[in-house]
């Protein structure tokens, strides 16, 4: 088996090229965009065309694209992703302020979809095409369909607005002074809402590629010879065919991290959470265009490293893909 | 059409809801004429209650049955332009990695693994802040970020054909690697496509809605995701201001997954257990 220095070693080298490749089409597209930094500042706090050539003269503005280029390249090494003009303070310390709360509604929807999601799945699989298994396909068919922050809105007026068992929206209770257990109950009750309207979006899809996943291994031979040793079926269902359709699963689950973490824009916005995703949003809504190249930039690194980390996870839970690596190398 | 897919009442039900979808579309005009955006009546009539205003009207008097007829219009040619963007792209892309040799490959694969690192809807995000909003740029955010995935899988098939028979048989009768790579592989990895069409339409469907939901679609245009943000400031009071056109985008990407389905089991009949 491949030792894990050594695919750590190849992934960082594979993800390099990737970093760089959006690091230079995120500072072109940028570049294509009208106006630059001095232009949201000004209409932030206004000023006259002198005062605006002088800022421009300060932050290197008036230099030509290549040089700026060179220099954005220089300051990156340094993790400087330059100053926000919102917040008025470097974008790597508002980014990387917002980053675990979104980390913490990602992980809590994941967990909340991936769970339920494989557990539907596996009921719906170990059937195929009876009634239960028609019922719950349809479900997730439903779910996936259910725009993320249409479900945000209806969970609210559900739980918020007639039961009123639930706050509308924010991280946690401003100003409360909690502490220790207190405020992470405070928390959990806050992220309760958006955590399902992410989460319950992707059980549909966990529970159909479960559920698919499972028709695919029921056709293999392996099962005609546990049939023929007289297991039984649900044995069969959970031992051998769930097990086997879990790993494609997990490779999914990779993948749609990206997709997960670009959700929270919309949720986060829908239930007013100060964390990345939403930090996209105000980055765009006010142009604050250094800020959306770091966003762009973390938010791919982050992708990136959650991908590296689940690939080591699938090679130790499928040995298999280790010692096929040995034998091509 | 198929006659087995006319059997699967997945299919026959999706099929049946994009039909209605469909005649909205074409026939907005015609049933609720004038602009969709104007006022027109009483603001936050309930739905159900007036024969005039069906659906009721929204919190400027805007009438909402001409905000679900002419959204059917924006909703459905930006996902169709999407998807035939995407899929063009994404097929032209992986055909290109799987066929024109490793370095080729090597590239174009860096380029879908970059458009995939970073996470969807931000490289739509910042697509829109700099192209401004517009179905155009929804289109081209859509594409761009959709286009990768597609490639990834047009190449695999691609990989795996060009190692068959007949294509050292083209090469052998002097056939062009160009015309080898889209005029014989490619035709047989088009399956592999169609089975992820749907997917593509129905996340164009869902981008677009997220993006007029968040105020960055084409300002000019009603829009289901339009309707739904704009009833949110009077959601304790007219939830059905965002709910009814929350109904209709569920039901369009409802109806493009069970026609999806439908269409791979007729390609693919399934094995009774």
């Amino acid at each position: 088996m491949e030792r894990l220095p050594d695919l750590l070693l190849r992934r960082f080298l594979t993800a390099i090229p990737v970093v760089l490749i959006v690091i230079v089409a995120s500072y072109v597209l940028i570049e294509l965009a009208p106006g630059d930094a001095v232009d949201t500042y000004l209409a932030i706090s206004g000023g006259d065309s002198e005062f605006a050539a002088n800022f421009r003269r300060l932050w290197g503005l008036d230099q030509g694209a290549a040089t700026r280029f060179i220099a954005y390249l220089g300051r990156l090494v340094t993790l400087d992703l330059g100053q926000s003009v919102i917040f008025s303070r470097p974008v790597f310390d508002v980014i990387l302020e917002r980053l675990p709360t979104t980390l913490l509604l990602m992980g809590t929807s994941i967990f909340v979809a991936f769970g339920l999601g494989t557990t539907l799945g596996l009921l719906a699989g170990s059937k195929p095409y009876s009634p239960r298994d028609r019922i719950l396909s349809f479900l997730g068919l439903v779910l996936y369909a259910v725009p993320s922050f249409w479900l945000g809105l209806i969970l609210i007026i559900i739980f918020a607005v007639w039961l009123n068992v639930a706050p509308v929206g924010g991280f946690e209770t401003i100003a409360s002074d909690k502490e220790g257990l207190e405020r992470v109950l405070d928390i959990a009750w806050h992220l309760a809402l958006p955590v399902f309207s992410l989460g319950l979006i992707y059980l549909g899809l966990y529970l159909r590629l479960m559920r698919s996943g499972m028709i695919e291994v029921w056709r293999l031979d392996f099962i005609r010879t546990a049939q023929a040793k007289g297991l039984s079926q649900n044995r069969i269902a959970l031992d051998h065919v769930a097990r086997n359709a879990l790993l494609p699963v997990i490779t999914v689950l990779g993948l749609q991290l990206g997709s997960m973490l670009g959700g929270s824009v919309v949720i986060e916005s829908v239930f007013a959470i100060p964390g990345f995703g939403r930090l996209a949003y105000e980055a765009v809504i006010q142009r604050d265009f250094a800020l959306l190249i770091g966003v762009v930039l973390i938010g791919a690194i982050t992708v990136i490293i959650i991908n590296i980390v689940i690939d080591i996870a699938y090679g130790w839970l499928d040995p298999r893909i280790g010692t096929q690596r040995k034998v091509k190398s | 059409m198929n006659f087995r897919f006319c059997r699967s009442w997945e299919g026959m039900l999706g099929a049946g809801i994009l039909i209605v979808v469909v005649l909205m579309a074409i026939f907005a005009s015609t049933v609720r004429p004038g602009d969709p955006q104007a006022i027109v009546a009483a603001p936050l009539l309930p739905p159900f209650t007036n024969i005039s205003w069906p659906l009721g009207t929204d919190r400027l008097g805007r009438d909402i049955l001409s905000g679900i007829l002419y959204g059917a219009r924006v909703t459905l040619i930006i996902a169709t332009v999407a998807t035939m963007v995407t899929v063009s792209l994404g097929t032209i892309m992986g055909t290109v990695a799987g066929f024109m040799g490793k370095r080729i490959d090597e590239i174009v694969m860096r380029f879908a693994e970059a458009f995939q690192a970073v996470p969807g809807f931000i490289l739509v995000l910042a697509l829109v802040a700099v192209l401004g909003s517009s179905i155009l740029s929804t289109i081209i955010g859509i594409a761009a970020s959709s286009w990768a995935g597609l490639a990834r899988v047009v190449r695999a098939e691609i990989l795996s054909l060009r190692e068959r028979e007949f294509v050292a048989a083209d090469r052998a009768i002097g056939m062009r690697p160009f015309d080898i790579a889209f005029r014989e592989v490619l035709p047989n990895a088009l399956p592999a496509v169609f089975s992820m069409t749907s997917v593509i339409i129905a996340s164009a469907i869902l981008i677009e809605a997220a993006l007029s939901f968040l105020g960055l679609g084409d300002p000019n245009y009603i829009s289901w995701g339009k309707m739904v943000a704009e009833g949110r400031t009077v959601l304790r009071s007219a939830p059905y201001l965002s709910i009814i056109p929350g109904i209709a985008i569920v039901l369009v990407v409802l109806a493009v997954n069970l026609v999806g389905e439908g269409v791979i089991e007729t390609i693919s009949p399934r094995k009774k257990f």
